[in-house]
């Protein structure tokens, strides 16, 4: 299967200590979007640091003309992560604390993509 | 200027004339005196009067004259041209002053040959001569109505445009005021969307067009002869030089205004300077003016909004050619439907008050007028007057006023004298000891005033000269002594049109003043016009009360009851909005913009709130109060103000921050919808960088507007080359811009953006679009990469910096100044979640940050 997103090596070989030392190092030298792919590779330790991203103030109200990092973090969980029920629950998650329109918005753009659609 | 701009400049019936008047330092039109050869030249003002400078065209093209003939004596001189007579073979000469033909002997008559242009040919009825203008004609102010049309010389082509026709000015006021902005919305594209159809051949065309309607769409239709040569003689208009189709019959109005019906020198009632004039006149009648009065006395409710429609975008002159009976039945309907507000797609209380003006203001027996006021609707058995003054809000309450007092100081009615006034009785005296003042903001007086049946009722209290001396304690106990005047009050009657004369001195801040009535001691007025005042006092005594007090009327048990029979409560259960209702709602809200839709709220959240406001939590109850209070604010003043908006925003927000109280008293569904609805509400008034966006993330927008008015052809092309590449553009309600790459690699993105951006925006994530489209569509991945979205962002704030370069605006330092701050506040978000690694990046963004 072909992933969206990227695991860098570097990243993808740290340990679970390092993993989350390093990304707690602001700002992250890496790119903290790389991190959230390896997160949810290994989401049975990181559900919570995810789940709680997902939902960060910093994460979901955007000041700028950027791409959202809660999008980023939800396609992350969606393309890395291989438990149903997890994905079920993220989906719930979002649903329960994203506005309407921004989760309408991340149904629609996450819908081009066949794997994803179906959770929608 | 956008093309459709350009066309509409070119199409101008007066165009030639100002630029004439713009570009020639002389101001003069040279002429030559065509029999004598005597120079002279004419004031290009002075010019303009067709009746003393006639021009020859239409006559010359009647007759097929060649030849110019003229009496042989020089005193009183007349001019003619040849009419054949084809029973017998024979001429009439025609005289080119009256057009009439008279019997006279060719023998009689020298002649000149017709050389020129027909247009370059006019009778001086001063001087009695025919004069021929020496100017080319594209250079001579106004002649016939054809031009030369040169397709190289107007810059537009064949296809479809934007036409932003709610901007121009309509009998009514510009519409696109911050007042109307949320009525904007109705106006759809496609009524803005224009065919156009241009001929590619030069050629003479007619500045007056064919008008019609065909399937569905108005036509404009500018009939030419294709030549060569800069001007033919006779415009056989067979052929199409220009054609217009138009969706909307507003837009086709507003078209035909802006290039023909409300250009100064043509005359819609009284416009005989050619037969084609005539002819478009006709035409426009049977297309527009017949049918709306079909529509107006066709009592259906559907055909009333279409004719109110049309009488938005009409002029006065057409207006004025509508019978009084007809706009009678127009303000007739509007009192049957009671619905007015402005909340159509024309401004529907504007149109009536306009309406009314004009009645009042052609009817010659102005008695005729006021009595026609004061007959009962079938509304609680008010009067017209009763019932238009209670409906009519802010600004055009001010202006019904006006027009009422106007008209009565016309009338009869102000007839001072008892003996001579039918409506003065002894119960309404004509002097009325009435003073008023202001002080602190608010106003007092020594009247309470109400009109709850025919007349109205006025108490007035008023000292007696008397005096009379208290004691009271002063507990601190001793006593006190007060002397005080003995107040009496009187009751009065008065019919709506009594007149009744105030002191000046006695009132120094009267709301309402008369102009003609100025140095005068005392000013005369109306009964009506006192209670209009004192109304008006109240509801500015509340804005003034609500700055102060509003603490402690909040705290009030029984606050949710006020409300209910409050204003606010009235308009919402009638299915109407505050922005409305409200006609200067953002007049004092300078600079932000949107606003008039932010500070909107919902029957159904009112509602919810007024449950509310006995909350078990006190604070949360006290702010739910506040924020309604500020509401009702707005619905009784019919103002807005910046301070009071402020105000509305913080309570937003303390209430937001208590939401999951709010979500937990829902007691079922529909309760628990109406919540989410309201929160939204809520977070739209509460969130401050709504009102920042338009001017700080695109503040290109304050200086352009939207693209789709400013830019509509580079708009249409990013749109088509987004769309061609498989990208996609989501429009956003509210003010949101932002690119997003595909999901994978090879996939084109989204531009998330707000339909009012401006074209420096579009610009802005087109530059993303193309530099991902460079990368090869890179996906999400592109997210990860640090160096790649930095350059990406920093190439489009370049492009947008460069564009607002050469707009040379008076604000561009300003705009550049934020567009760089801008850029610096997401350089520092990026780099606060990645690291830029490409050294020649950073010092190309530290030079473009210097």
């Amino acid at each position: 299967m072909e992933h969206i997103l990227d695991l860098k090596k570097e990243i993808d070989e740290l340990s679970d200590d390092s993993l989350i030392k390093r990304f707690n190092q602001k700002p992250v030298n890496e790119g903290e979007f790389n991190y959230y792919p390896v997160f949810a590779k290994r989401i049975k330790k990181y559900k919570k640091l995810l789940f709680e991203e997902l939902i960060s103030e910093r994460n979901v109200k955007i000041e700028f003309r950027t791409f959202k990092p809660s999008w980023y973090i939800a396609i992350s969980i969606l393309d890395y992560c291989e438990d149903e029920k997890i994905i079920s629950e993220m989906i719930q998650h979002i649903k329960n604390h994203w506005d309407k329109d921004d989760y309408n918005d991340f149904a629609h753009y996450i819908s081009k993509e066949e794997r994803f659609k179906k959770y929608f | 200027m956008n093309d459709l701009d350009e066309l509409i400049q070119f199409l101008r019936l007066n165009r030639r004339r100002e630029e004439n008047l713009e570009g020639d330092e002389t101001n003069v039109v040279m002429a030559t005196v065509l029999d004598t050869g005597q120079e002279i030249d004419i004031d290009k003002i002075s010019f303009e009067n067709l009746d003393t400078y006639k021009r020859l065209t239409n006559i010359f093209e009647n007759f097929n004259a060649t030849k110019i003939y003229y009496t042989q004596s020089d005193f009183d001189r007349k001019y003619y041209v040849k009419q054949p007579i084809y029973q017998n073979n024979g001429y009439n000469f025609v005289n080119v002053d009256t057009g009439l033909a008279e019997q006279i002997s060719e023998d009689i008559l020298s002649f000149i040959d017709i050389e020129y242009a027909f247009n370059q040919y006019v009778f001086d009825r001063t001087r009695k001569k025919v004069l021929l203008i020496a100017q080319e004609l594209e250079t001579v102010n106004v002649f016939s109505d054809a031009i030369v049309f040169k397709p190289e010389n107007l810059d537009v082509s064949t296809g479809t445009y934007i036409y932003t026709f709610d901007d121009h000015k309509t009998l009514f006021g510009t519409i696109s005021s911050a007042i109307l902005n949320p009525l904007l919305s109705l106006i759809q594209l496609s009524d803005r969307e224009v065919d156009l159809y241009k001929s590619d051949t030069t050629g003479s065309m007619y500045l007056i067009p064919r008008i019609g309607y065909s399937k569905g769409k108005y036509t404009i239709t500018y009939l030419y002869t294709k030549s060569k040569k800069n001007f033919s003689r006779s415009i056989a208009q067979e052929d199409i030089a220009l054609h217009l189709e138009f969706n909307f019959v507003g837009a086709f109005i507003s078209f035909l205004n802006e290039t023909i019906l409300l250009e100064p020198n043509f005359n819609y009632l009284d416009d005989e300077a050619s037969d084609r004039r005539l002819d478009f006149v006709d035409e426009f009648e049977k297309l527009i003016v017949l049918p709306l009065e079909r529509n107006i006395i066709s009592n259906s409710s559907g055909n009333y909004k279409d004719a109110i429609t049309v009488l938005y975008y009409l002029g006065d002159d057409i207006l004025f050619s509508l019978s009084q009976d007809t706009l009678w039945k127009v303000v007739d309907e509007a009192i049957k439907n009671d619905t007015l507000v402005n909340h159509s797609r024309a401004a529907e209380e504007n149109i009536v008050l306009k309406l009314i003006k004009f009645i009042a203001e052609r009817e010659r027996n102005k008695d005729n007028f006021l009595i026609k006021l004061l007959e009962k609707t079938s509304h609680d058995q008010m009067s017209y007057l009763h019932f238009l003054y209670d409906r009519i809000d802010g600004d055009n309450s001010t202006n019904f006023v006006k027009i009422i007092h106007k008209t009565w100081m016309l009338s009869s009615f102000r007839e001072i004298d008892p003996e001579k006034s039918k409506i003065i009785t002894n119960d309404s005296p004509v002097i009325l000891d009435y003073r008023s003042d202001k002080t602190l903001g608010f106003h007092t007086d020594n009247a309470t005033i109400d009109w709850k049946t025919t007349n109205i009722n006025v108490a007035l209290t008023v000292g007696t000269g008397v005096y009379q001396t208290s004691q009271t304690k002063d507990g601190q106990g001793g006593t006190e002594t007060k002397t005080e005047e003995v107040m009496e009050t009187f009751q009065y009657s008065y019919h709506p049109f009594s007149p009744i004369a105030i002191i000046n001195a006695d009132n120094p801040t009267f709301i309402f003043k008369d102009p003609e009535q100025e140095g005068q001691p005392y000013m005369l007025l109306p009964a009506f016009v006192l209670y209009a005042r004192e109304k008006s006092a109240f509801w500015q005594n509340w804005l003034t009360v609500a700055e102060y007090t509003v603490d402690i009327l909040t705290t009030l048990s029984g606050f949710g009851n006020i409300i209910k029979v409050g204003r606010l409560y009235k308009i919402l259960e009638a299915g109407k909005t505050i922005a409305g209702k409200t006609q200067i709602f953002t007049k004092i809200v300078t600079g932000v913009k949107g606003v008039a839709g932010v500070a909107e709220i919902s029957s159904g959240s009112v509602n919810i709130l007024l449950k509310l406001t006995n909350a078990n939590d006190t604070e949360l109850g006290r702010e739910i109060s506040k924020y309604l209070f500020y509401f009702e604010m707005i619905a009784l003043s019919g103002e807005l103000s910046l301070a009071l908006y402020e105000k509305m925003q913080k309570s937003a927000s303390k209430i937001l921050a208590k939401k999951e109280v709010l979500k937990e008293s829902a007691k079922n569904t529909d309760e628990a919808k109406q919540l989410d609805e309201l929160v939204e509400e809520l977070r739209k008034m509460a969130d401050n960088r709504f009102k920042q966006l338009n001017s700080i993330a695109d503040p290109v927008a304050d200086i352009l507007g939207a693209a789709y008015k400013s830019h509509p052809e580079r708009l249409r092309k990013i749109l088509a080359y987004v769309e061609s590449k498989g990208g996609e553009v989501i429009y956003k309600l509210e003010e949101a811009l932002g690119y997003s790459p595909g999901l994978s690699k090879g996939q084109p993105g989204q531009i998330h953006i707000h339909k009012e951006a401006s074209i420096s925006a579009w610009e802005h994530e087109l530059k993303h679009f193309l530099d991902d489209e460079v990368a090869g569509f890179m996906g999400m991945r592109a997210l990860g990469d640090t160096n790649f979205r930095v350059r990406s962002e920093f190439n489009a704030y370049k492009t947008e910096i460069d564009f607002v370069k050469k707009l040379k605006h008076k604000d561009e330092i300003e705009v550049i100044r934020q567009l760089k701050l801008n850029f610096k506040n997401e350089l520092e978000y990026l780099t606060g979640r990645g690291k830029i690694t490409d050294s020649d990046l950073v010092r190309e963004i530290e030079n473009f940050l210097k």
